[in-house]
């Protein structure tokens, strides 16, 4: 378990530490009966991840009303098929393309599940058969020998004990002998300790699973095994194609972030929209209108936007006039277009003279953003 | 009280309203059962209800006029999917609305309507059940022809009217109440929140009537009627009226929303928007009706049919098990199990492991959205989420399509003989006959066709015209190999499901083929007047159905076309479709009027529009290209002696000289190159000029040349020794990024010769830089002498390269 009260002093703290009252509020008036080892019953879950109605919450002596707001924006459905999949005991794989939700939302169900959403592997090229199962503490192996008390667990092995949930980054950045070191732990729900011959299995508790993410444009660099594959279930996290939500999603997460950077620059609404239509119109290759115009390589997802628009609020607090202004946008819009491929600068050029251009015509924001966007390139 | 009212939140005033609409209506003496077309539970209900109270008569919404076709349906060698079928064209254009409706006055309005009915349809059920209790059956729905939406607007095509059902739809989504529904348990389709809330475990017809009732009382109080629909119920009720002996004793099956219809005792509503019809059961001769087989496939709604069912073949399964009693678990595994096979079968590797994975994901998914028994969007998320390793529109693709065609089946209904059929069909059959096309109904078989005997041009002709109204009977195959593939035709014939689907469909055009591919010919070229491209090619095709008396109204539309018409492309390929209309009408000795000054007109048309070249996008060169070819050889051709030449040199020299584009530029120039107006020392001079040109210029310049050898290839080996040398002038002076943004151009232009044309260039420029003589490079690298040979002739090519400053700056 993580270190309690930590949300104060630390830079970003777990989730279920951030939202420690609501899912107690949620716990205290769940009517159904969670899974085994399951903080809240499903349905509860549903409600914490896409947001619920207000909670009443008896904190000691006193009542209070909990709201319950959104934290995954996209389609309700993929939130139910993977606490469905988690209730079922398979592993689930949240798959997508770069900055679509998916460690969020395995953040999120972790907490809202088991409580505990550190439990996390990191997977990596440099990824080894230790960090999932198990490694020993040689000094006391040197001089005790081998024994569960000189045993290091992983994270893994401490969901299994717990019976909580273990979060597995990235999981296709691991080599693919790593990887196989999942399949014995997601079939038989154990891991081997050949070591220790008189306690040579350590058990999972009921509760015990597993959510991996994966980045689709990883895919082919180190494919899953058959094996593997059939242990989960996946579950596809698209890009946010409609305007609405990505500016929805946008205006919570800077919200929560000029909290945590104690921002106090205002942004307008307008400029979110801008950027949301810049982003999503590069990304997708066809404007608003209609019109065909060519895609650019990078990553244009709906966490860049935010980054593109933190960056600006953070400017315009400590360097500039104290209002995100589209001039902050552009200079960070090109740097988040224009990364590997210097294609890009030409796609983006072409876009402000095709589409910005005519637009900055009958529209001062998208005049200034034209202006700003072309002298930054 | 119902749930449903509650869970949309409507106001209670609201509430109380609908409660004692509903009331009022359950509580009538008159026993209304509401529908929905094509729901299993509604049938099922629908079928105990009768057997309960065994009305005396049960009237059905369906068109009045059918009512004569009951003893077809109820046939016992008539098996659903059909469909009641009804055509109907105003021949004599009574309604005036030829030239309105429709594109041209020529061009009558028709209509033909289907009425699909499913083993489980309702309606088709409530037939079955009156022939078992033994009562009257009354259809009283408006038919189609008389509606306002055919009879007062844009109805021009036969498939702009599906059926009722569709306008019904649009009704129920467009209502607040399924708004509100939507918003608060978030589905995510209509048919999701009917299967959610009717499509579940068996109740009692009582309560489901009930609870149906309560759901279209709020979507008719929240939602826009259209002036038809109103005009449908206030002919519905009339027609009950009219027949109705005891109302006890009577029962109606109306789609849920027309159960509130407005009973008027006074007939002067809507009376000024009514349509007449007095006595429409009796036979109109511009009417025509019958039963027709039809497939699971056309009434599915992916096939574009709106009104459609989205899984015809699940919902059958559906209706199976309701009718054996099978449980809510039993029924979800066959589901399951059946469309983890049929996955498998077309190649997915799925397990039954992956089956029961499904099932249990399916039912714990159901309890999670608050249903009693999982539906069909329950199963499909869960064999998605447990089957497809990826994104279901990537990876999952497959997965999906196989789903899909396994939810929809192929089940092919069958009709009584007693039926008859089309008369569009029965004039396929005789055809067939008449042209022998007929062979091994299982396998196809093939046709070899001398189109210079007469019976079999007829054949062909006849073939074609299949071809081109989408029959899918016979396709022809190429037959290059065959010794005389210019007279002869080669085609595979094959009766498929859809190819007597596709003739009913064409029916209300004629009831001959000749007569459906004019018609359709009347169409299509009245839709492609702005184009003459579209024009000309409409009357190849026709020449090619042996169809050459379409040509008299050729001059009229083509001069149409080519007033309205200014895209050069388009204009080109006129020219060319109107050479081989010629072509085709002498091979025919058909005497038409003759085409020699439509062509020169087209010809001319299309030189004017050389100055509106520029202003094409890029994606259109390469059809610039070969239209500019066409026109060249047009115009070096002698067949036509009118066509004006000086104004096609005209427009090509001012449309070069005002180019702002290089490679079409370059184009032109090739073009006035070959038609000896320009020649390769003008060309070279032109080139030239660049050689201190900044290099943005340069690479505009090797875009021109490109354009150059993509239409002339001849004039320029005339003139090559002077071309090459201005290239090499050229080379002298670019940089290294420039020299590979030309090469690029350089390489594109010299794909467009031929070998012989390389090898003539290659001497060129051996000979330019005095390189060898082609004898002598007859050595092979391996011999010493020729080693020898190949290592000097490098030298001397590196020695040369050396002098263009993009490879001495590099060094």
């Amino acid at each position: 378990m993580a270190t309690r009260n930590t949300q104060n002093k630390v830079l970003r703290a777990p989730l279920e530490q951030q939202y420690r009252e609501q899912l107690a509020a949620l716990k205290q008036n769940d009517t159904d009966n969670p899974p085994p080892s399951w903080q809240l019953s499903p349905r509860k879950v549903l409600e914490f991840i896409v947001g619920g109605e207000t909670q009443t919450y008896k904190k000691g002596r006193k009542t209070i009303e909990v709201e319950i707001p959104q934290k995954f924006f996209g389609d309700h459905r993929l939130v139910e098929r993977a606490i469905i999949t988690l209730a079922s005991e398979r592993a689930l794989l949240l798959i997508g393309d770069p900055g679509t939700g998916k460690s969020w939302l395995s953040e999120n169900l972790a907490a809202a599940i088991s409580g505990n959403s550190t439990l996390t592997i990191q997977g990596t090229a440099g990824t080894t058969e230790e960090h999932i199962k198990y490694t020993w503490n040689i000094a006391k192996v040197i001089a005790e020998g081998y024994s569960s008390d000189n045993r290091i667990p992983s994270p893994t092995m401490a969901a299994m004990n717990q019976g909580g949930l273990l979060r597995f980054e990235e999981i296709t950045r691991c080599v693919p002998d790593v990887q196989d070191g999942l399949v014995s732990i997601l079939s038989d729900k154990s891991i081997a300790v050949p070591e220790l011959p008189d306690d040579n299995m350590v058990w999972a508790t009921p509760g015990f699973n597993v959510i991996a993410t994966a980045n689709s444009r990883d895919q082919g660099v180190n494919e899953l095994s058959a094996a593997l594959k059939r242990r989960f279930n996946y579950i596809h996290i698209p890009m946010v194609k409609d305007s609405a939500t990505e500016q929805a999603i946008i205006k919570q997460r800077i919200a929560e972030l000029s909290s945590q950077y104690q921002l106090q620059v205002e942004i307008q609404p307008n400029i979110i929209e801008l950027l949301s239509t810049v982003f999503r119109e590069l990304r997708q290759g066809r404007t608003t209108e209609g019109v065909k115009i060519t895609e650019v390589s990078s990553t244009l997802s709906t966490a860049e936007s935010i980054a593109v628009l933190l960056d600006a609020a953070i400017h315009a607090q400590y360097l500039g006039s104290g209002n995100v202004e589209v001039a902050n946008i552009a200079t960070n819009l090109v740097g988040a277009v224009v990364k590997e491929d210097e294609a890009d600068r030409a796609t983006l050029r072409e876009y402000l003279d095709l589409v910005a251009k005519r637009r900055a015509t009958d529209n001062s924001l998208w005049h200034d953003f034209y202006a700003a966007t072309r002298a930054a390139l | 009280m119902s749930t449903l009212w509650q869970q949309a939140g409507l106001n209670e005033q609201l509430i109380e309203q609908l409660q004692q609409q509903v009331q009022t209506r359950l509580d009538d003496a008159l026993y209304w059962f509401p529908v929905r077309h094509h729901s299993p539970h509604c049938a099922f209900l629908l079928q105990q209800a009768i057997r309960k109270r065994r009305p005396k008569q049960i009237f059905i919404e369906l068109p009045s006029q059918l009512v004569d076709l009951l003893p077809l349906l109820n046939d016992p060698k008539t098996k659903p999917p059909i469909a009641l079928y009804s055509s109907f064209n105003d021949r004599d254009n009574d309604l005036g609305l030829a030239g309105v409706t429709t594109p041209s006055e020529d061009i009558m309005p028709s209509l033909g309507t289907w009425h699909p009915l499913l083993d489980y349809s309702p309606e088709y059920v409530a037939i079955q059940m009156a022939k078992e209790v033994g009562a009257e059956v009354i259809f009283i729905d408006l038919p189609a022809h008389q509606r306002s939406c055919f009879t007062t607007n844009h109805a021009d095509e036969p498939e702009a009217i599906d059926d009722e059902t569709h306008n019904d739809t649009e009704a129920f989504i467009s209502s607040r109440f399924y708004q509100l529904l939507v918003e608060h348990s978030g589905y995510q389709s209509w048919n999701e929140c009917w299967d959610a809330h009717f499509e579940r475990d068996v109740s009692d017809p009582k309560s489901f009537r009930y609870q149906l009732a309560c759901f279209c009382a709020a979507v008719r109080e929240t939602t826009h009627l259209d002036v038809e629909t109103l005009q449908r119920e206030h002919f519905m009720w009339q027609q009950i009226q009219q027949s109705l002996k005891q109302a006890v004793e009577a029962m109606v099956v109306c789609g849920g929303l027309h159960m509130f219809m407005e009973q008027h005792q006074d007939h002067s509503y809507h009376h000024a928007n009514a349509p007449c019809h007095n006595n429409t059961s009796k036979s109109d001769p511009k009417e025509y009706h019958t039963i027709v087989p039809y497939t699971y496939a056309r009434l599915c709604e992916q096939s574009g049919y709106q009104a459609g069912n989205r899984a015809p073949y699940f919902y059958q399964q559906q209706w199976q098990n309701l009718s054996a009693g099978k449980s809510t678990e039993a029924s979800l595994y066959q589901s399951v199990q059946y469309l983890i096979k049929a996955a498998r079968k077309q190649g997915e590797p799925l397990s039954a492991a992956d089956a029961l994975s499904s099932s249990q994901h399916a039912l714990m998914l159901c309890q999670l959205r608050n249903r009693e028994r999982p539906i069909l969007d329950d199963i499909l998320d869960a064999i998605v989420t447990c089957c497809c390793k990826g994104n279901p529109e990537q990876e999952g693709l497959g997965l999906l399509r196989a789903l899909d065609q396994a939810l929809i089946g192929s089940k092919r209904g069958h009709v009584t003989p007693k039926a008859g059929k089309l008369p569009l069909v029965s004039h396929f059959y005789q055809c067939l006959e008449q042209f022998t096309l007929t062979g091994n109904q299982d396998f196809g078989w093939t046709h070899k066709l001398d189109i210079r005997q007469d019976h079999e041009r007829g054949a062909s002709a006849f073939l074609h015209q299949l071809a081109f109204l989408n029959i899918p009977f016979a396709h022809q195959k190429e037959s290059f190999s065959a010794d005389n593939f210019i007279f002869t035709e080669e085609w595979h014939c094959h009766f498929e499901v859809g190819t007597e689907e596709r003739l009913i469909e064409l029916s209300p055009y004629g009831d001959t083929i000749e007569a459906v591919v004019h018609e359709q010919i009347k169409q299509q070229l009245a839709d492609a007047q702005q184009s003459m491209q579209s024009v000309s090619q409409i009357l190849l095709a026709a020449l090619t159905m042996d169809l050459p008396q379409i040509m008299m109204t050729a001059h009229h539309l083509c001069q149409q076309a080519l007033y309205r018409d200014q895209q050069f492309v388009s204009l080109t390929n006129g020219v060319v479709n109107l050479q081989r209309c010629r072509h085709q009408l002498t091979l025919v000795e058909y005497q038409v009027a003759p085409m020699e000054p439509l062509l020169e007109q087209c010809f001319l048309r299309a030189t004017q529009a050389l100055l509106h070249i520029s202003s094409t996008p890029g994606e259109d060169d390469n059809a610039i290209i070969q239209g500019l070819l066409q026109l060249t050889q047009t115009y070096l051709g002698d067949d036509l002696p009118g066509l004006d030449r000086d104004c096609f040199i005209d427009y090509l020299q001012q449309a070069t000289d005002l180019c702002q584009i290089p490679f079409l530029q370059g184009s032109f120039w090739g073009i006035l190159m070959e038609i000896k107006q320009r020649d390769a020392q003008a060309l070279a001079t032109h080139i030239a000029h660049y050689q201190y040109a900044p290099p943005e210029e340069v690479v505009h310049c090797s875009q021109f040349i490109q354009g150059v050898m993509s239409t002339s290839q001849a004039s320029i080996l005339l003139g090559s020794k002077a071309l090459i040398a201005a290239i090499d002038l050229l080379l002298e002076q670019v940089d290294q990024m420039t020299f590979e943004l030309m090469l690029v151009h350089l390489r594109a232009g010299f794909e467009h010769f031929s070998t012989p044309q390389r090898n003539r260039l290659g001497d060129a420029v051996a000979q330019h830089y005095d390189l060898s003589e082609m004898e002598s490079l007859q050595l092979s690298p391996t011999t010493q002498q020729g080693l020898q040979v190949f290592t000097q002739l490098d030298q001397q090519v590196a020695d040369i390269m050396k002098q263009w400053s993009c490879f001495s700056a590099a060094k």
